[in-house]
């Protein structure tokens, strides 16, 4: 790759990461809390509004695997990549049968973590550990997902990648500890407004430049433009185990219980919707790369096109623009990620098994530690595991993830799972899952079963199929053998706010 | 912060029986509702062509980005048909 470095590029890049950066310490001042609290630190106090909750779940969904993985994919793969906007379509139904229910559990109860609502829903502060390590573990190669997203902006440059990468990731881990879950919520109404403007103009200037829609899709290879019908069910597990798998994910429950009413909840699974155009528009331009005849680089592969697309079509300084753009967006979510998967070891593992007489101080205290450790874990996927598609990254932490459904969405409606049938379920879930990602060697999260028929599908269905049945077939054979549930609460928990409800600071 | 403790409060108690009374909570078989988008979007032979394009966009794309925009009403109407017809307060659901 030959690439020379660019004084004005470089000079809105720095302004726009540096201006972030300090709005990302001055967030610790926004609505303040005592940030010694892990409710204020990692949930920003519970108090966030249905537009505020709109933006920070925006720009906590929408990542690096937007804007950089997914045209990647469509580039490589033509419309198999676009299983990403069926996805991100039924993961809103999705949202709303579950999640209301479980914020106002969660704020009935003070929840902060779906471990902490595992816990009580089953009695059972080991399937809480479980939840927890499982969600800590699969961020992992997300979070990885995010800096190798800023990566790719950074080396498309022409800057040294090691020094400048060292330095945003720098700045993610410390205004990260200073500021928690305010500081990516106050850059997220940035990010979003970077990413609309990036989006908007390269959807209607690179097709003038290009000489319009017809002219691209024309130049296409007309098979990338479909589906071949081996990919077909390769394409709708993938959309529907992503739709499953991205609110168990831990960032996407702090996000969700930060907001302030069910009723927020219930009105952004109504409204994030429009994200999804914003993917959908995204996904098209791994077409326009292809109709440009981008080539891929030779570090980075087919994840460098929308950069390079940039690069090449783009006047200097506005690709300076979209390079932060790309870079902020990714930031936002690897700090929410970071966040909330401190907060599930501080309150269910650190809390729970290691040190449970600490202060509230600690347990902010050992989160905020906790948030560097899993980023520098992040960084160490990124050189351990080369992938040609760095979209893989994210369904490889998702099939994990996926195996904690039993416990956390159909413990929301269903009161009547087994604790131990459902840590049964979970371990044959999460067995099978590693054995076939190992199998894989994290490359890919496709897998071709055997003895189905040598069906190529997502590799974390099969297992969460095999999970239920464990769970539920448990749960009939302890009933019958007059093993009595486990305590739990009913229906109202889910539904009203408690008379004495666990207050939000005020 | 407290864990939030066991279960103390004796008038979610007397909500809370597993098999006591239930809360009533309206409009749920609007849920089935939401099925519509997966069916819709989850089946490729549906929309699996090029033709008809609009603006040069294929089929396959924009037949996506419509469903996007459906299952967002969708999702309103079904938030609509749930909400409480009366009382007053932003979480109550069922009688106040």
């Amino acid at each position: 790759m030959i690439a020379t470095i660019k004084a004005s590029q470089l000079a809105v890049f720095a302004i726009l990461f540096g201006g972030i950066t300090v709005v990302g310490f001055a967030a610790a001042r926004w609505r303040r809390g005592n940030l010694a609290e892990l409710t204020e630190w990692g949930l920003g106090g519970r108090r966030f509004g249905t537009f505020v909750t709109w933006y920070l779940l925006g720009g906590d969904l929408y990542t690096a695997y937007t804007f950089v993985a997914v045209p990647a994919l469509v580039f490589g793969k033509g419309a198999f990549g676009l299983f990403a906007l069926p996805y991100t379509i039924i993961v809103f139904p999705v949202i709303y049968v579950v999640m209301p229910k479980l914020w106002q559990v969660s704020r009935n109860r003070g929840y902060v973590t779906a471990s902490d609502f595992v816990k009580e829903r089953f009695d059972s502060p080991l399937l809480a550990g479980l939840v927890g390590i499982t969600g800590i573990v699969a961020l992992i190669p997300y979070i990885a997902l995010q800096i190798y997203g800023i990566e790719v902006s950074i080396a498309e440059m022409g800057i040294p990648v090691d020094a400048s990468l060292t330095v945003a990731f720098v700045v993610l881990v410390i205004f990260t500890a200073v500021s928690g879950l305010r500081a990516p919520t106050l850059i997220a109404a940035i990010k979003d407004t970077l990413i609309w403007i990036t989006v908007l103009v390269a959807v209607i200037y690179l097709p003038i430049r290009l000489g319009g829609y017809g002219f691209i899709f024309h130049h296409v290879p007309a098979a990338q433009l479909t589906l071949p019908p081996k990919l077909f069910n390769g394409y709708w597990t993938y959309a529907l185990g992503s739709a499953l798998f991205l609110f168990l994910y831990p960032h996407s429950i702090t996000g969700t219980l930060s907001a302030s009413s069910k009723r927020a909840v219930e009105r952004n699974a109504a409204i994030l919707p429009f994200y999804s155009i914003l993917l959908g528009l995204i996904a098209l331009l791994g077409y326009f790369a292809l109709a440009a005849g981008i080539h891929p680089s030779k570090a980075y592969g087919a994840n460098s096109i929308v950069p390079a697309l940039f690069e090449k079509f783009f006047p200097g300084p506005f690709a300076g623009f979209a390079f932060a753009a790309i870079s902020i967006g990714a930031l936002v979510p690897a700090a929410i990620m970071s966040v909330s998967a401190a907060n599930v070891f501080s309150r269910n593992i650190w809390h729970q098994y290691i040190r449970p007489q600490g202060s509230a101080r600690e347990e902010a205290n050992v989160a905020k530690v906790v948030s560097a450790i899993i980023k520098f874990g992040a960084l160490a996927f990124i050189l351990a595991v080369t992938t040609q598609y760095v979209l893989y990254f994210q369904t490889a932490g998702g099939a994990w993830i996926l195996q904690t459904l039993p416990a956390v969405f159909l413990a929301v409606w269903f009161g009547w799972m087994d604790r131990w049938a459902t840590i049964a379920g979970w371990a044959v879930g999460i067995g099978w899952t590693t054995y076939l990602l190992v199998e894989e060697g994290f490359k890919t999260s496709t897998y071709s079963f055997g003895f189905l028929g040598h069906l190529t599908i997502f590799l974390g269905l099969p297992p969460l199929i095999a999970n239920l049945i464990v769970a539920f077939g448990g749960t009939a054979l302890l009933r019958a053998l007059g093993v009595r549930r486990q305590p739990s609460y009913g229906p109202a928990e889910f539904e009203v706010d408690r008379p004495a409800a666990v207050a939000p600071p005020s | 912060m407290e864990w939030a403790g066991k279960h103390t409060d004796p008038v979610v108690e007397s909500l809370n029986q597993p098999d006591g009374p239930v809360v009533r909570r309206p409009n749920n078989w609007s849920l089935w509702l939401l099925l519509i988008p997966f069916v819709a979007t989850l089946v490729p032979p549906f929309y699996n062509r090029v033709n008809p394009t609009i603006g040069g966009l294929p089929f396959f794309d924009w037949y996506l980005l419509v469903w996007v925009v459906v299952t967002a009403a969708i999702l309103t109407t079904v938030y609509t048909l749930r909400r409480p017809r009366s009382g007053p307060g932003e979480n109550r659901t069922g009688q106040a």
